[in-house]
């Protein structure tokens, strides 16, 4: 019987199967039902009734039925941009350290997760901080992994406030690997520590020639400034260092702004309501700054390859502007290659980019070199026959050193997947198997590839 | 709605530049990049963001390019220069037709739309 | 007709006992005669009919033949010389139609004709066979493939298959085979003489650095056989460094710096021996040049953008698994797993289902002991609902 069965999946059907109902026609998009006299009536009726040939057929002129609402100006912008720190339905975790001020400094914290406390969370949002890649929202709170080179990271911060020199750090590693995480960690630590801090999030957005620009008077050769790009930063500066800034007085005189003497840092910010004067004021800022006596500064920029091109921008002959030429950028530029001097001490972090990444020579090269030299490897040379190379990128990124950010270890790993379980994000045993599993499929321990292993597939 | 005169042309708040400028009939994309750079004006800059000062000299400069209607008068003219020696080119002018040796079993649209005698874009 | 000649093979016959040898059988022409044998209509005398052949003995065979033919042969005269002639024509015939002979095909014919009493139609259809055979068989004119333009091409064959014959591509298939093997018994009995011819190979000295590479396509002509290639180390020179520099800088794209030759080729002049000989003084003149001091090139870098070096990916030297690493494996592993093992023992494993189902346990008995609080206080229901944080179960951090 059984057989008989299945053999009779293979024989053809001795009936007609009844052929395909006709499909409901109606409108391509559209949340009310079909009525039934559609479906009586056979579909040809309807084509032969519009005899009227549609000509042409162009894009916006088609008749769609239900009437979308466009989003405002800015509103998808918004959507794609935004950043969600929480999640309420992960659990939280309980015992994880908070973030003090000298954690990061300290090498008996490698390995441990910790919570980023509440108050530099809007701190760390208005600088941005966070990105929207990072996978901030799968989980109930903010917390990172203190890894080796986060910890290295924070003690040479603190060498460099103690000793009162700049800390020139160039970021690198592969996509995924933490570069901007780690950003964010010394973005964290100088929060906590007082210092003042300046972060270009995309250094993109001041190279693509998507903002405003205009030539500053009286620079030959042309510096140009970003007047609307620099407002929002300043205002960003304010709203990240209000506490620092308002403690700290005026020392030169910028009566022009309409500064009295004994005003603070932060009215100063406050002055400028234009953008015309905005890069005068970025500059006094930067200038008072600079000055002894102040506290630490860390200027960071994530995406090092964008300012290391030409930008997109032209000057009035029609050639591009090579991107330091832009004041803004020519002020981190010369911060990194210690042109100027930070006599408070404090840092310059400039991280690459790994996704959104532009091969520049230059680039690659001095970075080689920088690296092979810490670890002592030979150095390599220039290719005599390459065109590209530009002594500018070079000569802005030798004096810096380079910090390579990789895969984890897998004690690294089991102290993350645990915080992951926990957070009941990980719906295995971080045993042995998992650990070694996950980390080899993300590579040898990538962090990023790890998350969408473990945390963004679909399989629970 | 705020209007901005360029050339004695109204232009809204909201509109780019670029479209602006290209607005003009012989005033295409790289011309318009040219005179963008010129005045530093970039590239997703709008029509409300220009200073009166820059509004002034964009429609100097564009005063002293033959735009519009003289643009338009040059090429009708030769046009029909070419169709009064009695030239080929003239003649497909006039006939509507593909001018430089094209098929014309099919794909003659924009040759249908544009050429004509007196030509209007 | 042939009748001499038919006199002259029958008495050949009756003397000589040939051994029939086994015939391929030839479906037509066995079938023709059996069917001609039947025909009743016949113009011509049966007289060779009645003269069955003597039977003999083998012995008396053997004497006769040597006695009988050589007499035959002998009293030949000048007017016998054309019936031999003929009869030999007639043995050509009788080959071409699959008998060893004439005097076979008589015979096998005869044997017919004496078994069943001679009449006339039976000698008339063997003559008509013998003509038959001497003339080719006549075309037929209703055959399809008959051509009144050419009446004497023999169609026959095209309309005639009695489908006992393989076809014409399996005899080529059989052919085939027979080549394969004729070339296989040649390379088994004849390849290994070679080995006789071969020569020790003896590497070349330090003497003679340039590699000469020839083409030659075995006797035929070509238009690349005059093709001369030469290829020779800068190192393998005997130049000092700086001049093996300059050499490989003066060679251009012809040198390769993977494999650190210069390799140059000519084919500009008809004879190979002719660019070979345009090479030589090239290359004579280059190291002239690279020997020149008076510009040594030492300001300009290698340039190598002719050639890209393709990396092949190799296995990694630090994935051998070498003893130490084995070790290390192994003490690692035993670490961990001791490591894993106390972890379970003392409940530390953290586990991300057990987290949720702690965790959803515990809301529950929250919720359960809310209601009952509500019940029993029904005023003072102000239990303040504790915080998912607060609640959430074994997470070790």
């Amino acid at each position: 019987m059984a057989s008989a069965n299945s053999l009779r999946s293979l024989m053809r059907p001795s009936i007609p199967v009844a052929p395909r109902l006709y499909p409901i026609i109606s409108s391509s998009f559209s949340t009310t039902t079909a009525l039934s006299a559609v479906t009586g009536r056979a579909p040809k009726s309807s084509v032969v009734t519009s005899t009227k040939m549609k000509k042409n057929f162009k894009k916006g002129g088609g008749s769609t039925s239900a009437p979308m609402k466009k989003p405002n100006p800015g509103e998808r912008k918004a959507f794609r941009k935004r950043i969600q720190l929480s999640n309420n339905s992960a659990l939280a975790v309980e015992g994880v350290e908070v973030l003090k001020a000298d954690t990061l400094a300290q090498s008996s914290s490698a390995g441990k997760m910790f919570s980023i406390p509440d108050e530099i969370i809007d701190q760390l949002r208005t600088l941005e901080a966070f990105k929207a890649t990072q996978a901030w929202n799968l989980f109930r709170k903010p917390h990172f992994l203190a890894r080796k080179e986060a910890v290295e990271l924070g003690s040479r911060l603190e060498n460099a406030a103690k000793k009162k020199e700049a800390e020139k750090i160039v970021l690198t590693g592969s996509k995924l690997s933490g570069k901007s995480l780690a950003v964010l960690q010394a973005i964290s630590y100088a929060l906590l520590n007082k210092w003042v801090v300046i972060n270009i999030p995309e250094a993109q957005d001041l190279t693509n020639g998507n903002t405003d620009y205009a030539q500053i008077p009286n620079t030959e050769p042309a510096v140009y400034s970003q007047p609307v790009y620099v407002l929002r930063l300043l205002q960003t500066i304010y709203k990240a260092n209000k506490a620092v800034l308002e403690s700290l007085k005026v020392e030169k005189d910028w009566s022009l702004t309409g500064l009295q003497k004994g005003n603070s840092l932060a009215e100063l910010i406050l002055t400028c309501k234009e953008s015309e004067f905005a890069w005068t004021t970025f500059n006094a800022l930067w200038t008072e700054l600079t000055l002894p006596g102040r506290p630490p500064v860390l200027f960071s920029l994530d995406g090092l390859s964008h300012i290391s091109k030409l930008s997109q921008y032209r000057d009035p002959a029609f050639n591009l502007i090579h991107s330091h030429d832009l004041a803004l950028v020519r002020t981190f530029v010369d911060a990194l290659s210690g042109k100027t001097k930070l006599p408070n001490g404090g840092a310059v972090i400039a991280s690459t980019s790994g996704n959104n990444m532009q091969f520049h020579p230059s680039q690659e090269l001095v970075l080689a070199q920088l690296e092979a030299g810490q670890s002592g490897k030979p150095i390599p040379t220039p290719d005599p026959y390459e065109k590209n190379y530009d002594e500018r990128v070079y000569e802005s990124l030798k004096n810096t050193s380079v910090l390579r950010i990789e895969g984890i270890n897998h004690d690294d790993t089991k102290t993350l997947m645990g915080y992951w379980a926990a957070s009941g994000l990980l719906r295995n045993v971080v045993n042995n198997h998992t650990i070694r599993e996950k980390w080899a499929l993300a590579g040898n321990g990538n962090v990023g590839e790890m998350e969408r292993v473990a945390l963004l597939t679909m399989r629970m | 709605m705020q209007q901005v005169f360029i050339l004695g042309v109204n232009f809204s708040e909201q509109k780019l530049v670029s479209k602006a400028l290209q607005s003009f009939y012989a005033l295409g994309p790289r011309a318009c990049e040219r005179i963008m750079a010129k005045y530093t004006i970039y590239r997703l800059a709008k029509v409300g963001s220009l200073a009166p000062k820059t509004v002034t000299s964009l429609t100097a400069e564009l005063s002293q390019m033959t735009l519009d209607s003289d643009a338009r008068k040059i090429m009708q003219d030769n046009i029909r220069r070419l169709k009064d020696i009695g030239s080929l080119r003239g003649r497909r002018h006039a006939m509507g037709m593909p001018v430089r040796g094209q098929r014309t079993r099919t794909q003659t649209a924009t040759a249908k739309k544009l050429n004509r005698l007196d030509r209007r874009n | 007709m042939a009748s001499a000649a038919n006199a002259a093979r029958l008495n050949i016959l009756s003397c000589r006992q040939v051994v029939r040898l086994p015939r391929v059988a030839r479906p037509q022409l066995i079938a023709t005669p059996a069917t001609s044998l039947r025909r009743t209509f016949t113009s011509t005398t049966a007289r060779r009919a009645e003269e069955p052949p003597a039977p003999t003995t083998d012995t008396d065979a053997a004497a006769a033949a040597a006695n009988a033919v050589d007499p035959n042969f002998a009293d030949l005269k000048a007017g016998n010389i054309d019936k031999l002639q003929g009869s030999r024509i007639l043995d050509y015939a009788a080959k071409e139609n699959g008998y060893l002979d004439f005097e076979e095909f008589v015979s096998t014919h005869h044997k017919v004709g004496a078994d069943a009493p001679s009449s006339i139609p039976k000698v008339r259809a063997f003559e008509q066979t013998l003509k038959e055979i001497d003339e080719g068989p006549r075309a037929e004119k209703s055959s399809f493939w008959y051509d009144e333009d050419d009446p004497e091409t023999n169609t026959n064959e095209h309309d005639e298959f009695d489908e006992d014959d393989i076809t014409e591509m399996a005899h080529s298939k059989l052919e085939e085979v027979r080549e394969m093997r004729h070339y296989q018994r040649l390379a088994i009995w004849e390849l290994p003489l070679l080995s006789k011819l071969a020569k020790p190979f003896e590497p070349p000295t330090e003497k003679q650095v340039l590699r000469w590479r020839y083409t030659t396509y075995m006797g035929d002509t070509h238009p690349a056989e005059k093709k001369v290639v030469v290829q020779f180390a800068p190192d393998d020179l005997g130049l000092t460094p700086v001049q093996a520099e300059k050499l490989k800088k003066l060679a251009g794209p012809r040198y390769n710096p993977e494999t650190e030759f210069v390799k140059i080729s000519c084919e500009s002049y008809t004879h190979p021996a002719q660019n070979k000989r345009y090479l030589s003084n090239l290359v004579d003149d280059l190291i002239a040049a690279a020997k020149d001091p008076k510009d040594t090139f030492e300001d300009i870098p290698l340039d190598t953008r002719h050639h890209k070096i393709q990396e092949k990916p190799k296995f990694p030297k630090e994935w051998l698994i070498t003893e130490d690493r084995q070790k290390f494996l192994e003490e690692d592993r035993r670490r961990v797993g001791l490591e894993e093992y106390q972890a379970i023992q003392s409940g530390e494993l953290v586990d991300g289902k057990q987290a949720i189902n702690n965790y959803l346990a515990k809301k529950m008995e929250d919720e359960q002991r809310k209601l009952e609080e509500v019940v029993e206080v029904p005023k003072g229901g102000a239990a303040k609902p504790s915080t998912w944080a607060s609640k959430s179960g074994k997470a070790r951090r």
